[in-house]
């Protein structure tokens, strides 16, 4: 499915990043966190786990996801993005990655739910800005 | 940070200068710019104090804006004055006859200094086998994240309890062998919680290691809270153990940014403290703390009002606070799906089970307010003040009408709160 694809196409970047761009290795070289995407019906897309300088990504749920809602999980902030669809996920990540408004509005109507770290979502704007 | 400017394409730096009544008014207006005095008081204006509290801090600053409080060793008034203000905020914090402290720039300097002395101190008394550590509640200020990284330290922030508070068995559970320092507040900016200092500090002495309160907010208030029947931890250098403490006077003190105070529980701490130079030029070289120079403006201001409120005044001002809160807390919760949560300081934080948070903020900035809150969970923050019962009904009335909107879904632009 084209959400799917679209997350592990970024996933691949950050990859490309963490190898080849060294502002961005700077960057997250201190970074011991979680990005869990999901969809409301309780399927796992894929995470994007930053480990202090290593990056880890797969589909499916991090161990994280799992334990539930908690901001953290041994010393890792983590969160999960829920997007109602994939389509809707599609959209957001098309429209949103710019724009945290679209995001924001898109949670106030709950087509995304954020849980855990809610300053992840912060973030992953960031991410975003760097893709 | 605002890093650019309006207009690229003049320069800004006048080849001839200008009078300085015109230069004056163009200062007036940056200041028209900000936020209004009103709109920003529960929050970005906090700890102004009453309006004569203003004055007596411009007219204190004034005195001394040309001193410089890095020459205080040279300067007899300037040095006495200093040494009186460390002096009063060891006796309010029941530092022992041989505690000794120092005056920094603010929050981040004294915490900066604290665990630059732990360091030390663990260089002798507790080595460490790999890169030092501290342990700190989930909810400890950000600025032990720069301290540790400008240090070469690692931060170990544990998770909190449910309640919010800090979860002591975790954090000695999380002791390693390369774990020097221990920290808890009183209370944490977040929440407004006081953190179990007392258990925190056992901790500390099983473990042999540096405990540090930070009481950046509640160092210059929570003694008046106590004064006032308050149920207030004990938090400052009675509780056995605690070695440093971070006590801002630019917060609850009411003294003139930037003020604050790092105080050692022994002089033993001094060693540790200072960072002697003398391999340049200049020779010896030793400064109160992380920065040279440093104002004797704010210095005066604080050591003004200390003498002007005196514990009595503080104890006036603290009741002021509680009685704004009390009033601002009454007024939230009659808002409908609005909640405050229960703290062991004069903040405020509320939140919404069913209204966003994100949404009601935007409606507040849209109405010329400045809303600051938490993200985990997202909550408003408000910091009372002596206030006018103007500025409380109008942010009342505000906040209503902006519940009202976010619910019948008339407002919808939303804003974050964010300390960047
Ligand atoms: C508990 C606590 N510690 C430290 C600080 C940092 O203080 P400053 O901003 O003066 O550096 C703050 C500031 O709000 C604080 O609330």
């Amino acid at each position: 499915m084209l959400f799917k694809l679209v997350i592990w196409l970024l996933s691949l970047r950050i990859g490309k990043l963490m190898r080849s761009d060294r502002d961005f290795r700077y960057a997250v070289r201190e970074k011991n966190l979680m990005l869990q995407f999901a969809l409301q019906n309780g399927e796992a897309v894929r995470y994007l786990d930053f480990d202090k300088g290593v990056y880890r990504t797969a589909s499916g749920w991090h161990e994280a996801a799992r334990q539930g809602n908690a901001v953290s999980y041994k010393g890792k902030r983590v969160a999960t993005f829920s997007f109602a669809s994939a389509w809707t996920g599609l959209a957001l990540l098309i429209r949103g990655s710019k724009d945290s408004g679209v995001m924001l509005a898109a949670m106030r109507e709950k087509t995304l739910v954020v849980k855990g770290d809610f300053t992840l979502f912060i973030w992953f704007g960031w991410l975003a800005d760097q893709l | 940070m605002k890093q650019h400017i309006d207009d690229t394409s003049r320069a800004y730096f006048p080849a001839k200068g200008a009078q300085w009544e015109e230069v004056k008014q163009r200062l007036a207006a940056f200041k028209d710019r900000d936020i209004g005095q009103a709109q920003g008081r529960l929050n970005v204006y906090c700890h102004q104090g009453t309006p004569e509290l203003q004055t007596i801090r411009d007219e204190a600053y004034t005195m001394f804006s040309h001193g410089n409080a890095m020459l205080g060793g040279f300067m007899e008034g300037s040095g006495t004055m200093e040494a009186e203000v460390l002096r009063m905020a060891l006796e309010i914090l029941n530092g022992a006859e041989n505690g000794i402290g120092f005056i920094t720039t603010g929050g981040t300097e004294s915490i900066f200094c604290a665990m630059h002395a732990a360091r030390e101190w663990a260089l002798v008394n507790r080595p460490v086998p790999g890169t030092p550590e501290i342990i700190t509640p989930y909810s400890a200020h950000a600025a032990f994240d720069k301290a540790c990284h400008f240090l070469g330290m690692n931060i170990v922030r544990v998770a909190l309890r449910d309640d919010l508070y800090a979860d002591v068995a975790a954090m000695e559970a999380a002791v390693t062998e390369n774990t020097i320092a221990i920290m808890g507040s009183a209370p944490c900016w977040p929440y407004g919680l006081i953190d179990p200092i007392t258990e925190i500090a056992a901790v500390a002495m099983r473990h042999n290691l540096w405990m540090h309160v930070d009481a950046c907010v509640g160092g210059y208030i929570n003694p008046w809270l106590e004064r006032l029947g308050y149920d207030i931890p004990t938090f400052d250098f009675r509780v056995p153990g605690v070695r440093s403490m971070s006590a801002d006077l630019h917060k609850h003190g009411y003294a003139a940014k930037p003020c604050s105070t790092v105080l050692y529980s022994s002089s033993d701490a001094e060693t540790y403290h200072y960072v002697p130079v003398d391999n340049w030029p200049i020779g010896e070289y030793r400064t109160a703390g992380m920065v040279g120079s440093r104002p004797a403006g704010s210095i005066a201001t604080a050591w003004a009002v200390m003498n002007v409120l005196g514990e009595e005044g503080y104890v006036e001002m603290a009741r002021q606070c509680m009685a704004v809160k009390e009033r601002l807390v009454e007024g939230i919760e009659k808002i409908e799906d609005l909640k405050c949560l229960k703290n062991d300081s004069t903040m405020i934080y509320f939140r919404s089970e069913t209204l966003d948070m994100m949404t009601i903020m935007g409606g507040l900035s849209e109405r010329g307010y400045f809303p600051f809150g938490v993200f985990n969970p997202p909550m408003l923050q408000l910091v009372p003040e002596p206030t006018s019962d103007e500025v409380i009904n109008d942010y009342l009335r505000t906040l209503a009408e902006v519940a009202t909107g976010v619910r019948n879904g008339t407002i919808t632009s939303t804003a974050l709160a964010r300390y960047t």
